[in-house]
């Protein structure tokens, strides 16, 4: 988007497979700045490079996803965080997003796809999944039916309504189109969801997340 | 329904007429002028029937007798004209008289004696429930499977005047007794005239409409039998269309690798054993997401194009949730085959309320007007099938724009789990 300057990524996988993978998808208009195999080398290598996006996975040894975005909130480094994951444990994804993740996106996504939802990161964007977009829609729906605040927690109807087009597989500009709306108000109603989902009820959420895998 | 061109159908003008023009006095087997005989012919009970109903007759006040002679002068009247072929001598058949004696004998022993105990037979009881039975008598006698065609279903109109006539003589027969009954009984106890009028007509209107009610009701189950046929006979077009069809235009793909054909023809046998024994279709779970992973995955593996399914809420898979399935996958194949898009997307949410799954693809789309006629899988597989279910389906495609198939139905009672 900005085309000045080449957005600066590092890789957290546990898989060396899933890494050389990645990277290779990202290409040349990527730069890969370090790669990272668990938790701790994780924070080391952010906080050395300071790169502008994280791609996460959400499953590491020594702790998972969240612990490495806990763990870099004492250094003075402000990356943007993309889970990448092939876990589709819905406790597992809301739970990397609540600790501060901008998105979550399944590895089976195209090269093309990947590349523009680590640029759509790095300009602030939220980037949903349609998988992370039917989570956020479950989690909401089924489970934080009394908020704390109400005006904080609850979804619109216009959020909801874009969060079910995103789980319909729908992209930003389709939906914009679809609603009659700007690309921007999209995004600034995906933002929204994710804010709301990160500062609600985290007693609630978990008991959510709970129950979730039971069924 | 007055029959204006006998000539173009003369066997229904003879029908029309017969019903008053068969009693015909009896030349054979008769036992005084053939007046009993001809009349048990004409409305086809046993002779004996109304021969025992004109002793019975004779014997409360002699309007039997009177009644048999104006029948026997009215008969030979009407049929004044015909040639009279008294070839043979008239033989009376003897059992037939040595019966009839013996009845009358009975009849009027019983009749004498209940008249001595004072039993309350007397002529204005007996008059009424003569003329009733009589009429239930022709109602009933023979007429039980005609009335049934009212119904309309199978009947023509010949049959139906004459089922028609039958049942209005009849039943004048019958309510003319009914009345009888209860006028001459007026003076009797108000209670149990009451309560003897009520279980008369009752039974009375029981006996006259039964078997016709009787076969009304069997038609209308005909015709549900009919009804649940015809979609059972629907819902296997779907299947096969579902399974063999589509096998079948596989192995035409595949026709130059015979390790492929013999595997996708197993693969169809043991699907198809399956269903057709009653074990629904392989890989159905026992809920909606599972049942959605289930097709996707196996869709997947038989094609390339990645699935992704995603689910909000979830519910318990009864055989309309089994069915939406079926239709959810045959939407998932469709994008699969035709759209050429490189991923495809299904949505479900599940509300206490309502199933909703979305199928989508990014590919080429199409124009819905011009899909084949005999192109099964969007009209039956998907649309029909969900109409039968009491859903909808719509589809949401242009050339160019992807597709978009909204399967939506709704639950029936609130069995939607949310987690």
């Amino acid at each position: 988007m900005t085309g000045t300057a080449k957005r600066t990524v590092v890789l957290v996988d546990d898989h060396e497979l899933v890494r050389s993978g990645v990277r290779t998808a990202l290409g040349d208009s990527i730069d890969v700045v370090a790669e990272a195999d668990d938790v701790d080398t994780a924070i080391a290598a952010i906080v050395a490079t300071n790169p502008d996006v994280v791609l996460l996975d959400v499953h590491l040894p020594g702790g998972n996803g969240p612990a490495v975005i806990e763990g870099i909130r004492k250094h003075d480094v402000d990356p943007i965080f993309l889970a990448l994951s092939v876990s589709d444990a819905a406790e597992d994804v809301i739970d990397v997003i609540r600790a501060g993740a901008r998105g979550y996106i399944t590895k089976n996504i195209g090269a093309e796809e990947l590349r523009d939802a680590v640029q759509r990161v790095g300009d602030g964007d939220a980037v949903f999944s349609p998988r992370l977009a039917g989570f956020v829609l479950d989690a909401f729906a089924g489970h934080l039916p009394k908020p704390d605040d109400p005006e904080l927690d609850q979804l619109t109807a216009r959020e909801t309504e874009v969060l079910r087009l995103l789980a319909r597989g729908y992209a930003y500009k389709e939906i914009a189109r679809r609603l009659s709306i700007s690309i921007k108000t999209v995004e600034s109603h995906a933002s929204a969801v994710l804010r709301k989902l990160q500062l609600s009820n985290r007693h609630e959420l978990t008991d959510w997340a709970h129950r979730r895998r039971i069924i | 329904m007055s029959n204006t061109t006998p000539k173009e159908d003369p066997a229904a003008a003879e029908d029309v007429e017969a019903w008053w023009r068969r009693p015909r006095l009896r030349r054979e087997g008769r036992v005084i002028g053939g007046v009993g005989g001809g009349l048990a012919d004409a409305i086809e009970v046993d002779p004996l029937v109304i021969r025992t109903a004109f002793v019975v007759l004779l014997m409360a006040g002699g309007l039997g007798g009177f009644i048999y002679a104006a029948l026997w002068g009215f008969l030979a009247f009407t049929h004044r004209d015909e040639p009279r072929t008294r070839t043979d001598p008239p033989a009376i058949d003897n059992t037939e008289v040595d019966r009839l004696a013996a009845v009358a004998l009975i009849a009027t022993g019983l009749l004498l004696l209940i008249r001595t105990l004072g039993l309350g037979f007397v002529d204005s009881l007996v008059w009424p429930v003569a003329l009733l039975g009589l009429g239930l008598v022709i109602t009933v006698a023979r007429t039980g499977v005609d009335l049934g065609r009212l119904s309309g279903i199978t009947s023509s109109a010949r049959s139906r005047r004459s089922v028609f006539a039958r049942i209005g003589a009849g039943l004048t027969l019958a309510v003319g007794g009914f009345i009888a009954l209860l006028a001459f009984n007026l003076d009797l106890g108000a209670a149990r005239d009451v309560a003897l009028a009520t279980i008369v007509i009752t039974g009375g209107v029981a006996l006259v409409l039964g078997p016709w009610l009787w076969r009304l009701i069997d038609d209308v189950g005909d015709e549900r039998r009919k009804r649940i046929r015809s979609e059972e006979r629907s819902e296997l077009a779907a299947q096969l269309h579902d399974s063999v069809l589509q096998t079948l235009s596989l192995i035409q793909r595949n026709s130059d690798d015979p390790a492929t054909m013999v595997q996708l023809a197993r693969g169809q046998e043991r699907e198809l054993r399956a269903w057709l024994y009653g074990q629904g279709p392989i890989g159905s779970t026992d809920r909606l997401g599972a049942g959605l992973e289930t097709a996707a995955v196996e869709i997947e593996r038989e094609f390339t194009t990645p699935i992704e399914v995603v689910v909000v809420g979830d519910v318990a898979a009864d055989s309309r949730i089994t069915g939406l399935l079926a239709a959810a996958r045959e939407a998932m194949l469709n994008a699969t085959r035709h759209s050429g898009a490189d991923k495809i997307d299904v949505f479900a949410e599940a509300t206490p309320d309502r199933v909703t799954v979305f199928v989508r693809d990014t590919g080429i789309g199409f124009d819905q007007t011009a899909v084949d006629e005999d192109r099964r899988g969007l009209a039956d597989s998907i649309i029909g099938r969900l109409e039968r279910l009491g859903g909808t389906a719509t589809i949401d495609t242009s050339p160019g724009e992807g597709t978009e198939v909204e399967l939506s139905l709704p639950l029936l009672d609130a069995r939607t789990e949310r987690p």
